[in-house]
């Protein structure tokens, strides 16, 4: 039987190797299919769900998530970012990543854009703006977006097809795209 | 700034998320787990038969042989503590649950609590179940007689191809029913404002009458979506302007706030109440009147000796399938529902469970092309009501044919004691515990191919069935 959360984060604060033994068993399947969409490669997929469980490892303790599912996918889209930066160093591009940010790129036009545009005050309006969001759109955004699925692949999660997350992602796109301009992105 | 400094802004920007809305994703991720028909990417699911055996004809023709396997399914009876000693005949009728060692690959894996339910009130009845399929990435509208199973576009214009905003019920969402009236949100994408926001509306429509009427809009674009009905009521969430949860009398076309709990979301309605539930990891459930008003504590209703749903990986077989268990809290008392499921599907205050079986080992469920055929199928429906411990035999069917898996939209299935079954066996299989999808025969991890099964619809009540299929 598998183990709660919470029975698994104390085996990491009893330092228990145990700890990933159970966490692979509860989350491998999800994690190794979520490292899947955001690489190029089985490889990368593996290392990044690796540094997962080492990320992890190394902290807790201190740090006791609430859900060790959102905890670890955090941390393996962080490994994601790392593995593409490593990937960009050996000139290596990334497709997968960078796929679906060709939608949101479209968000801001012009090109000839300085350097003003502010990485964290888009990260703050994104987040905000995301967490404005029904729960199914919220879902649907972080499923395109942050977790790297393909809009079909979201469609089937949904039970619906892939028309309908397609325009709902149009919609969505389109708020988003609403609050940049008032911000000022409409270079 | 060009577009690839863009994407990388986004792609830093957008890992940026906070916890609490990626905590919000993984919950509403496992919600969907809970409901019937999600097949998670993460999960051992239904690995198709991996062995084909074609004949030849001579002279230039092909054949497939397709003979069934007997499909042995049975139920077991509980078993106690003070049983008498196993007969060889009790044996063969209650065999023993699978071992649960971890290195027996027919191993049980309880991952599922059912999830606990709100009784479900009957419902106005009418001859049509209502929902969007996918052609050709045009959402077209369908309605499916409970009586005959003929599926037609519910847009009645001959000369009308579904595919442009001429229709009527192009770009339709979140199809409801109440008898012959469907009712749907509606994207009119030729109606754009300067700011890229789209104009949505909801509308409603009555096959018998063919009339078409617009019950909800605004003048200026608003976003709907996640619309439920609830008896005469249609609940959507509204953004933008005068946004937030709102509430429509399909009668009066009378629309009002309803008060939103503070932490929680709306999960669904009994007994007319409202019942929302948190979203964050901890608290209970709660209740309101269908306005939102005095929120109370709500305790649903957990399904007598029932617990957990398994879904079990035998690897003995040639290729993967699976099968639906239940048991007590315990793993112990484990009774098969049925060996290979193909189908599940929630029925008002019950549970149908579809099986359909072939002869797995010669032939395959998928054709390595979509155009060479689809497979029949013979297979029974079971039906497990949430306040007994008992599942039956609703019905046998024959001849379903199966080549892929059915997108049935955000509608319900169903129509009075009329359900709907998803069938969702076919495109997937197991590699790797990852989920991934045939493509003409190429292993395609991302590519999906969205092709029509027969559904199946029954009457909860009688056990008569219909088998429905949209032919283009």
């Amino acid at each position: 039987m598998l183990l709660k959360d919470e029975e698994i984060i104390a085996l990491f604060f009893d330092r228990d190797e145990k700890a990933l033994t159970e966490t692979a068993r509860k989350f491998g399947g999800y994690l190794k299919a979520v490292a899947a969409n955001m690489t190029d490669d089985r490889r990368d997929a593996e290392e990044c769900v690796n540094d997962a469980y080492l990320a992890a490892w190394n902290s807790i303790p201190p740090k006791r998530p609430q859900s060790l599912k959102t905890y670890l996918t955090v941390l393996l889209r962080r490994c994601a970012l790392d593995v593409i930066k490593k990937n960009k160093r050996a000139r290596r591009i990334p497709k997968k990543m960078f796929s679906p940010l060709d939608e949101l790129a479209d968000l801001i036009p012009g090109e000839d854009a300085d350097s003003a545009l502010d990485e964290r005050l888009l990260t703050d309006i994104i987040n905000s703006y995301v967490s404005s969001l029904p729960a199914r759109q919220q879902y649907i955004f972080i499923s395109r977006y942050y977790v790297n699925r393909s809009a079909a692949q979201t469609a089937k999660k949904l039970g619906v097809s892939k028309s309908t997350v397609d325009k709902e992602l149009v919609q969505i796109r389109a708020g988003l795209k609403e609050i940049l301009l008032k911000e000022g992105y409409n270079l | 700034m060009n577009r690839q400094q863009k994407k990388e802004l986004f792609l830093n920007a957008v890992s940026g998320l906070s916890e609490d809305n990626i905590s919000d994703f993984v919950k509403y991720e496992d919600d969907l787990a809970q409901k019937p028909g999600y097949e998670p990417a993460f999960m051992p699911v239904l690995r198709v038969a991996g062995a084909f055996a074609l004949c030849i004809v001579i002279f230039g023709s092909l054949f497939l042989g397709l003979k069934y396997i007997e499909y042995k399914s049975y139920i077991m009876n509980p078993q106690t503590a003070d049983d008498t000693k196993e007969t060889e005949e009790t044996k063969e009728e209650n065999p023993e649950p699978a071992a649960t060692d971890e290195n027996d690959s027919h191993r049980f894996d309880w991952q599922y609590d059912i999830a606990p339910y709100y009784p479900e009130e009957d419902d106005i009845e009418g001859d049509y179940i209502f929902n969007e399929t996918d052609i050709n990435g045009n959402i077209i509208v369908l309605k499916r007689s409970v009586h005959t199973g003929e599926c037609t576009p519910v847009c009645t214009d001959p000369f009308c191809t579904h595919d442009n905003p001429n229709c009527r019920f192009h770009n339709s969402m979140y199809v409801k029913s109440i008898g012959n009236t469907m009712y749907a949100i509606k994207i009119d994408e030729g109606d754009v404002d300067d700011k890229g926001n789209l104009k949505n509306s909801i509308y409603s429509y009555n096959v018998d009458t063919d009339e078409y009427k617009t019950i909800f809009e605004k003048d200026y674009p608003i976003r709907l979506s996640e619309m439920r009905r609830y008896g005469r009521y249609l609940y959507f969430e509204v953004s933008g302007r005068d946004d937030g949860l709102k509430r429509l009398d399909v009668f009066t076309e009378e629309v009002i706030s309803v008060k939103r709990q503070s932490g929680y979301r709306l999960f669904g309605f009994t007994d007319n109440m409202i019942i929302w539930i948190p979203t964050g990891s901890t608290g209970d459930d709660l209740a309101t009147d269908l306005e939102g008003n005095d929120p109370k504590p709500y305790n649903p209703v957990i399904y007598a000796g029932r617990l957990h749903e398994c879904v079990v990986v035998n690897n003995n077989m040639p290729g993967m399938y699976i099968s639906w268990y239940i048991s007590d809290k315990n793993g112990e008392r484990e009774r098969m529902i049925i060996e290979k499921c193909l189908g599940i599907s929630r029925a008002k205050n019950n549970r149908l469970y579809l099986g359909l079986f072939d002869d797995l080992e010669k032939h395959p469920i998928i054709p390595d092309k979509p155009e060479e055929g689809k497979m029949k199928m013979n297979g029974d429906v079971y039906i497990l009501p949430y306040d007994t411990e008992e599942a039956r035999l609703l019905c046998h069917i024959d001849n379903v044919s199966l080549d892929g898996f059915y997108s049935g939209g955000y509608n319900d299935l169903k129509t009075g004691d009329w359900f709907g079954i998803m069938i969702r066996p076919t495109q997937h299989y197991l590699e790797e515990n990852n989920l991934a999808a045939y493509d003409d025969g190429i292993r395609n991890m991302s590519a999906e191919r969205w092709v029509d099964n027969d559904m199946v619809i029954v009457n909860i009540k009688t056990g008569e069935y219909v088998i429905s299929r949209y032919m283009e």
